[in-house]
């Protein structure tokens, strides 16, 4: 079936970012890049017809990033390993 | 001993819940029809009427707004309540653990502190930044019904205004604080506004959630009028419902942690 | 092709450029600062060009209106975002590098 190019571009960055949180190191990396993630599929909601659904994922991205953040804060012991190889 | 035995015979017996409960599910899930199918109701010939049929049903312009508000305003009601629920549940969690006392000097800064954020253009930025945002989300509320919006976006970009009052502190307080349960109570309150629009028309001689029958409406009673009045007031419980959690579970977290740094 | 649609191809391109340069700066920068420093660039200054170009285009119609609040808000949002992470970077000691000279010989 056809997919157009720009869809295809924005499939293939939202696999590679899906790649990037699983195997990151820092925990609070993969968050902001979690941030990121949300953002393309907001792009491929835009291109594909849904107003509606993507003004709806851009305000509730950044809202659970920010509730991500707090979370990873509020633990005390985060158990950072790459500082110590 | 007896610890580790019991904790085994809890994990045990919870796996055990987890894979009765996963297996009926695949079983009754089989019944449901077969994603894409050509026969179901919502392929054949119910899309049709939506589409063909809204805008002279409900008055409504936003095609999206009408099948979520009018046509299938009982489903809407009972995810306003999940949402509550889901409220509910985040302060039942932690709701076991002490309220940390910040010290109140420390949201309003003085002129020589050494907060991280403290300075005078972040000031000066967020008082034109965050009224903005409070207009605008109020602005999507009362024009879901034409363009782009409704109820859900408005609440979350109310609740974005106080997120971002609250973490960036200021040299006074502008915004006043919301406790946790009085955000709950809002919350509340905005689904029993929705169940009250729901009964009003029952009072008048119709059923639950029918619009044509509503007591009174803008416009001198026309089917236009009634539908807009019905919406508007769906939508304003849906955006208290939404606006409510969000505060809530912001609050809930950071009353009851020390950070750090 | 008329004036507005040369001006207009113009101004996009030059926009383009600009956003061109500051994603390449982000990643071939080796300090922090001047990761920003090319981060910031795109957003105000690729804005300009960009809402120029394509406001020339739309002519004063309702369109043209709406672009030009888009911009406005967009410049006045994100440089603050910019400058809360330059400040926390400094308040957090974190060091600006500079070049070792003297074992190049």
């Amino acid at each position: 079936m056809p997919i157009l190019l720009l869809e295809g571009l924005l499939l293939l960055a939202m696999i590679s970012i899906a790649i990037a949180i699983i195997f990151g190191k820092n925990l609070l990396a993969a968050t902001i890049i979690y941030c990121g993630f949300s953002f393309s599929a907001m792009l491929l909601y835009t291109i594909v017809g849904a107003a509606d659904v993507a003004f709806t994922e851009a305000i509730i991205g950044t809202i659970s990033t920010v509730y991500f953040i707090i979370a990873i804060k509020s633990i005390k012991n985060r158990g950072e390993h790459d500082e110590k190889k | 001993m007896k610890k580790s035995n019991s904790n085994k015979k809890l994990a045990a017996g919870l796996i055990a819940i987890i894979i009765l409960v996963g297996a009926s599910a695949l079983k009754i899930g089989s019944f449901l029809p077969v994603i894409g199918a050509q026969d179901t109701p919502a392929n054949s010939y119910l899309s049709e009427y939506y589409i063909s049929h809204a805008v002279e049903d409900t008055a409504s312009h936003n095609i999206v707004t009408a099948v979520l508000a009018d046509y299938r305003g009982f489903d809407t009601l009972f995810e306003t309540c999940v949402l509550f629920l889901s409220g509910i549940t985040a302060v039942m969690i932690l709701s076991t653990k002490k309220k940390i006392s910040h010290d109140k000097t420390i949201r309003t800064i003085n002129d020589n502190s050494e907060h991280i954020f403290s300075s005078n253009i972040m000031d000066a930025a967020f008082r034109i930044v965050v009224p903005i945002i409070l207009i605008y989300g109020i602005y999507v509320l009362i024009h879901g019904e034409i363009s782009l919006g409704g109820g859900f976006q408005a609440g979350a970009l109310l609740a974005c205004a106080y997120l971002l009052d609250r973490i960036i502190p200021s040299f006074q307080m502008r915004v006043k604080h919301i406790t946790d349960e009085i955000a709950l109570i809002t919350a509340g309150t905005g689904a029993l506004f929705y169940v009250i629009t729901g009964i009003l028309p029952m009072l008048n001689g119709g059923n639950f959630l029918e619009f044509n029958k509503l007591p009174f409406g803008s416009g001198a009673g026309d089917i236009a009028g009634l539908h807009s009045t019905g919406i508007l007031m769906i939508e304003i419980g849906v955006t208290l419902c939404v606006m409510g959690i969000i505060i809530t579970i912001l609050e809930v977290v950071l009353e009851r942690t020390d950070f750090d740094d | 092709m008329g004036i507005k649609e040369i001006l207009t191809v113009i101004f996009l391109s030059l926009g383009f450029i600009c956003f061109i340069a500051s994603a390449v700066g982000v990643f071939r920068m080796k300090d922090f600062y001047c990761r920003l420093h090319a981060a910031g660039v795109s957003e105000s200054a690729g804005l300009i060009l960009c809402s120029t170009g394509l406001f020339i285009y739309e002519g004063l119609t309702m369109t043209g209106i709406k672009i030009f609040a888009v911009f406005l808000a967009v410049f006045i949002a994100s440089p603050i975002g910019t400058h809360i992470i330059a400040k926390v970077a400094y308040k957090q000691s974190l060091q600006v590098e500079t070049a070792e000279e003297k074992e190049a010989d």
